[in-house]
């Protein structure tokens, strides 16, 4: 499965859809996007993962590196995942206490 | 007991074909969907140990994937060129908090999702072996 990104605007809050498989041949285009956001001074992202089907640890690293960017313009990165399967990989890395992980946008955004 | 064999080019683009075909394997062997899932993010992590390294591609040995029921479960075995996994992102640090993040996370994450993990490093080359139960 190809990889999607898609983001839009929710007030103050970007939020980028994440869809497909993110692994070592299409994480570069997540990176890209994210240092786009960034560069384009979308400092407060949520990236919602619900629609990821695989994720591997330089998927993870990327991640890392895009709250990494925003933190340094004193940004946020939030996650919205629900799939047990992608939250332990997260569990697994201990990125649990790194990022702020909700299970719907609503509750991502409130 | 049976075993197949792969091999594919140190390419990114071969991770996620390799990643099927172990996984299908996988469940004919027995092993439980959800633990299918471990599977394919153990044979991931595998494959893309080594896969950005510096140097040419055609100018590096394929990497072998052996898998199937063994003795002790399903079996996979991945033998290729390794180095350290990267840095887990490619700007300055700005919170240490969050360098300190596990620098062999590759690894972490086989051994975390599977039964059994071994690597053994030869010079340039590392042998990952990784079992996980079969119903």
């Amino acid at each position: 499965m190809e990889l999607t990104l898609e983001h839009r605007t929710e007030g103050d809050t970007t939020v980028l859809d994440v869809a497909g498989e993110v692994d070592v041949y299409t994480a570069p285009k997540l990176r890209e996007k994210l240092v786009e956001l960034v560069s384009d001074g979308h400092y407060d992202l949520i990236v919602d993962m619900t629609k990821v089907e695989f994720l591997d640890s330089t998927g993870l690293g990327v991640l890392v590196g895009g709250l990494k960017r925003v933190r340094s313009h004193n940004g946020s990165l939030e996650l919205v995942c629900n799939q047990e399967r992608i939250l332990k990989i997260f569990r697994i890395t201990g990125l649990t206490k790194v990022f702020p992980i909700h299970d719907t946008l609503e509750e991502a955004l409130s | 007991m049976y075993m197949a064999e792969l091999r594919v080019p140190r390419d990114p683009m071969y991770v996620g074909l390799v990643r099927l075909v172990v996984a299908q394997a996988a469940r004919l062997a027995g092993v439980p969907q959800d633990r299918v899932e471990d599977v394919k993010i153990a044979v991931a992590e595998a494959l893309a140990n080594g896969s950005d390294r510096d140097d040419e591609l055609g100018a590096s040995p394929p990497v072998e994937v052996r898998f199937g029921r063994g003795t002790a479960g399903f079996e996979v075995t991945v033998r290729g060129l390794s180095q350290p996994p990267p840095a887990t992102a490619d700007d300055d640090v700005v919170d240490p908090a969050i360098d300190q993040l596990d620098p062999k996370l590759r690894f972490t994450l086989i051994e975390g999702l599977t039964d059994e993990f071994s690597r053994e490093q030869d010079g340039d080359l590392m042998r990952l072996r990784f079992v996980v139960g079969v119903t």
